[in-house]
């Protein structure tokens, strides 16, 4: 510990300082030493901080070793004074000794200076310590410069006073001057300007200034700094300096920065992730959710959840208790496919995944667990199937109905055949006459079962839906019970869809006929509603063909018996009946179902077992201008028979809307006139008023040659076939007619007629 | 007596159709195919085509447009199971290629063999 120990020789004699150096240095090579010829210089090269040795040479008489004594006290005390005095002064040594001096030599005996000294040493480090401690000085100043801060003292004219250590590390300049620079000069412009100057400004107006920011700094690049000003002021309260304490963050700030990240992004995915997350004590009872959770649920707030228990949102108690023995006695952790209850009684599917929380003495303390709803998907697979299902039975019921058709036409030949023969009152004659009936309810099967599979083809033009409504309740109408109260809501008149008129009137009829059998023998009300709609305010998951910016909406009310799910799952499968006792043929709705599908329509159905049911049929608006009379010619001149039946009036419709020019009459008084200008007459029988075959042998009796087109029921027109004219210019088509076969019919009866 | 092809792949109304032919005293020629019927259509013989239009082998519109090929004259009625007008109008495309009648069945055998008399005389 001899280092920095310095010895300060002050003599008048040189030949004395160059023998003590010598001595000491022989003694020690680690002592440093200054020397002095005049009293007056060493005393100048003393200071408060001065600690040593000095050994002063009095023995020439040229210092009084009582003035050295004294004067040097005055400057420190923990100097060590060796005095040199000549021979004959020892009798001064224990004056000397007693006045502070550490030791006395004789000039005689100067070779124990250097034993002197090394006695010392120990002495003198004891004291270096000592003194270090009690220097509160020395141990500011070793605070300042070992701080981890950059500490300075800058004046008014932005320039440093003062810098500590750190300050210099920092700047990496471990020597650097940075004393008289200003702040600009050290940090550069733009840091002065945007980080510095209005701060320091701010101190130097007396308060204490703290702030983060980002720093360029050209030694490590961009750092992110916290700095104090602190106001130094003068004995007037005048601000001087600022003491600014400057600390480099950027580690802290960017684990800082990196946490809240990572925090931000768990809370974002917990608030935003489609799963639900929840923590429950050990018995399942909630203490946590996430928004997610309270989503599913269909809960508002957490409150709500808390404390509820988690078999409360099970379907099947039991199963809950199932999943809690698997996670907690066999670990495992996932089930899928567990059907919830939310807070609004909604069934929920979900896929739930729970873990067991222990605490270290592996007592289980939560139940920790995420829910992720999978509703929809199950829904569009239920879906899907569903119309996979229809399409399947489709093709089924469409290959049933070609090969049956061939046998009915067999079977209905050869009756045929035997009727020729026989006498009409005789009992085979009635019995095979059964038999063509069962033919002709055989063939109405068949046909239905090939528009449910979507066989048939359509004919689509331009219609108003409300014309077809009106016609299928004005037919409706009479037919119904009083009890039943049949309207309708119309609240776009012009909307028009590309569809087959007389295959809409058949949509139509039987799903009023479908709301009548639900409301079966009480009184009750069905609402026929028209409306358009754009497609995204649809439940998308409704419309998986085809997508249209708009569509029309029909809807059937009625609040009869209502459905179940499973049951409104169903009930476009053909022969699937909701109502008792197979009331129809059960192929209603499935025939709906296909008609609709072919003109990129589709249905919905909501029901409520004993409240009602609402049947919803969506069908693409179409903007194509309808046909009016005078935009063409007309294709041909057609006269309907009669004009009074709603079944003629909707193909009135259609083939007004096809480019025919379209008359209509009833066939009373002097109507045969009217025939005149017609090209075809198409007769409808509608087992009322008008029969097809009175109206053809009416037709021959007045010689009117003309092409006809008969519509019929297949039974009656059984009973009449063998009383009508024969001739080539007639076609026959049973009931029910679609557009595109009385197009067909009607092209065929005009080529053959030139 | 002016001579028929039948060409029908169901038996029992293939059957129908000749019994009720021959009744009315036509010669009846029946094939269970189209590829049948192509080889045995013999102008010399036949006056008139039926022909249903879904069969296995060669399918009825072939059948047409090999009859109307070989003899335009000869008439040609045809006939399908499908519904009415339609499937895909099979029936439509028979008529485009010279079918003079046609009949979707179910369809009633009485009024077919009159539209026969009423194409052969």
């Amino acid at each position: 510990m001899e280092n920095g120990i310095i010895i300060k020789i002050v003599s008048s004699e040189e030949t004395m300082i160059v023998t003590v150096s010598e001595m000491l240095k022989q003694a020690s090579r680690s002592f440093d030493s200054e020397l002095y010829s005049s009293f007056d210089a060493f005393l100048s090269s003393l200071s408060k901080e001065t600690e040593g040795i000095a050994v002063i040479d009095c023995s020439s008489g040229h210092f009084d070793w009582q003035e050295v004594l004294l004067r040097v006290k005055n400057y420190d005390e923990s100097l060590y004074t060796i005095i040199i005095i000549s021979e004959n002064e020892r009798g001064t040594i224990g004056r000397i000794l007693e006045a502070g001096a550490y030791d006395v030599i004789t000039r005689s005996s100067l070779s124990m200076i250097g034993r002197s000294i090394i006695r010392l040493i120990p002495f003198l480090d004891d004291r270096k310590k000592l003194k270090k401690l009690s220097n509160e000085k020395y141990l500011s100043d070793h605070i300042v410069n070992n701080s981890r801060s950059m500490i300075s003292i800058i004046n008014r004219e932005y320039c440093y006073e003062k810098v500590n250590k750190t300050f210099c590390l920092n700047h990496n300049s471990p020597d650097g001057d940075f004393v008289g620079k200003t702040l600009e000069d050290v940090w550069g412009r733009e840091n002065f300007r945007s980080n510095i100057k209005n701060h320091i400004d701010t101190c130097f107006s007396g308060k204490v200034v703290y702030y983060q920011a980002f720093f360029k700094t050209p030694a490590w690049g961009r750092r992110y700094y916290e700095v104090i000003f602190k106001p130094i002021t003068d004995n007037n309260g005048a601000v001087t300096h600022a003491l600014a304490e400057t600390y480099d963050v950027t580690d802290l700030k960017l684990r800082e920065q990196a946490v809240s990240e990572i925090e931000w992004e768990f809370s974002n995915l917990e608030t935003n992730l489609p799963i639900g997350f929840f923590r429950s004590d050990k018995n399942g009872k909630l203490l946590h959710v996430n928004k997610a959770f309270l989503r599913i649920m269909d809960m508002n707030s957490e409150e709500e959840a808390v404390g509820k228990s988690i078999s409360s949102f099970y379907f099947e108690k039991d199963l809950f208790n199932h999943h809690r023995k698997c996670i907690i006695e066999e670990g495992r952790s996932s089930f899928s496919r567990v059907s919830l209850l939310s807070a609004t009684d909604r069934e929920v599917f979900c896929r739930i995944s729970a873990f067991v929380v222990r605490d270290g003495s592996g007592n289980m303390i939560y139940l920790d667990g995420a829910i992720e709803d999978y509703t929809r998907e199950v829904e569009l697979e239920k879906q899907l199937l569903q119309s996979k299902k229809l399409d399947t039975i489709g093709l089924l019921a469409g290959g049933i109905a070609h090969d049956f058709n061939t046998i009915l036409t067999t079977i209905y030949g050869y009756s045929e055949m035997s009727l020729e023969g026989l006498d009409q009152g005789s009992e085979a004659y009635s019995n095979i006459r059964k038999i063509v009936q069962a033919v002709g309810r055989a063939r109405t099967l068949t046909n239905q079962m090939l528009t449910f599979s979507r066989q048939v083809g359509q004919e689509k033009i331009n219609v108003r839906v409300a014309d077809i409504i009106l016609e299928t309740t004005d037919y409706m109408r009479p037919l119904i019970p009083d009890r039943i109260t049949l309207t309708e809501e119309i609240k776009t008149p012009d909307v028009c869809v590309s569809a087959d008129p007389t295959q809409l009137y058949r949509v139509f009829l039987n799903l009023i006929k479908n709301a009548v059998e639900a409301i079966d023998e009480k009184s009750g009300k069905i609402r026929v509603s028209l409306d358009r709609c754009s497609a995204e305010n649809i439940k998308s998951e409704l419309l998986n063909k085809k997508s249209f910016a708009e569509y029309a909406v029909i809807s059937f009310t009625d609040d009869g018996q209502g459905m179940d799910k499973s049951m409104t799952e169903r009930i476009f499968e053909p022969f699937f009946s909701a109502n008792k006792g197979g009331k129809g043929t059960g192929l209603g709705l499935s025939v709906v179902y296909g008609i609709i599908s072919e003109i990129d329509g589709d249905i919905n159905v909501r029901s409520k077992k004993g409240e009602g049911t609402t049947l919803e049929v969506y069908i693409p608006v179409s903007e194509t201008p309808l046909i009016t009379d005078s935009t063409s010619l007309p294709k041909a001149n057609i006269l309907i028979v009669p004009a009074t039946d709603n079944e003629a009036k909707v193909i009135s419709i259609a083939l007004k809307n096809s480019g025919y020019n379209v008359k209509t009459t009833d066939p009373q008084g002097t109507w045969i006139k009217l025939t005149r200008d017609a090209d075809v007459i198409i007769v409808i029988d509608n087992l009322r008023d008008t029969n097809t075959s009175e109206i053809a042998f009416e037709l021959e009796k007045n010689n009117v040659d003309k092409r006809l087109l008969l519509i019929s029921d297949f039974d009656s027109w059984m009973a009449e076939e063998k009383n009508l004219p024969s001739g080539s210019g007639r076609t026959n088509l049973f009931k029910p007619v679609s557009l595109k076969e009385i197009i067909y019919s009607l092209d065929s009866l005009l080529k053959n007629k030139s | 007596m002016p001579g028929v092809l039948i060409v029908e792949d169901d038996q029992p109304l293939r059957d129908l159709l000749r019994d009720a032919l021959e009744k009315r005293r036509y010669t009846v020629i029946t094939a269970a195919d189209g590829r049948e019927a192509i080889n045995k259509f013999r102008p010399s013989v036949v006056d008139l085509v039926i022909t249903d239009l879904l069969m296995p082998e060669e399918d009825g519109l072939k059948v047409i447009m090999h009859v109307k090929e070989v003899s335009p004259d000869t008439k040609i009625i045809a006939i399908s199971g499908g519904g009415k007008a339609g499937p895909g109008s099979y029936l439509s495309i028979a008529k485009a290629l010279g079918a003079k009648y046609t009949y979707s069945k179910p369809f009633s055998p009485a009024e077919l063999i009159q539209k026969v008399r009423e194409l052969l005389g």
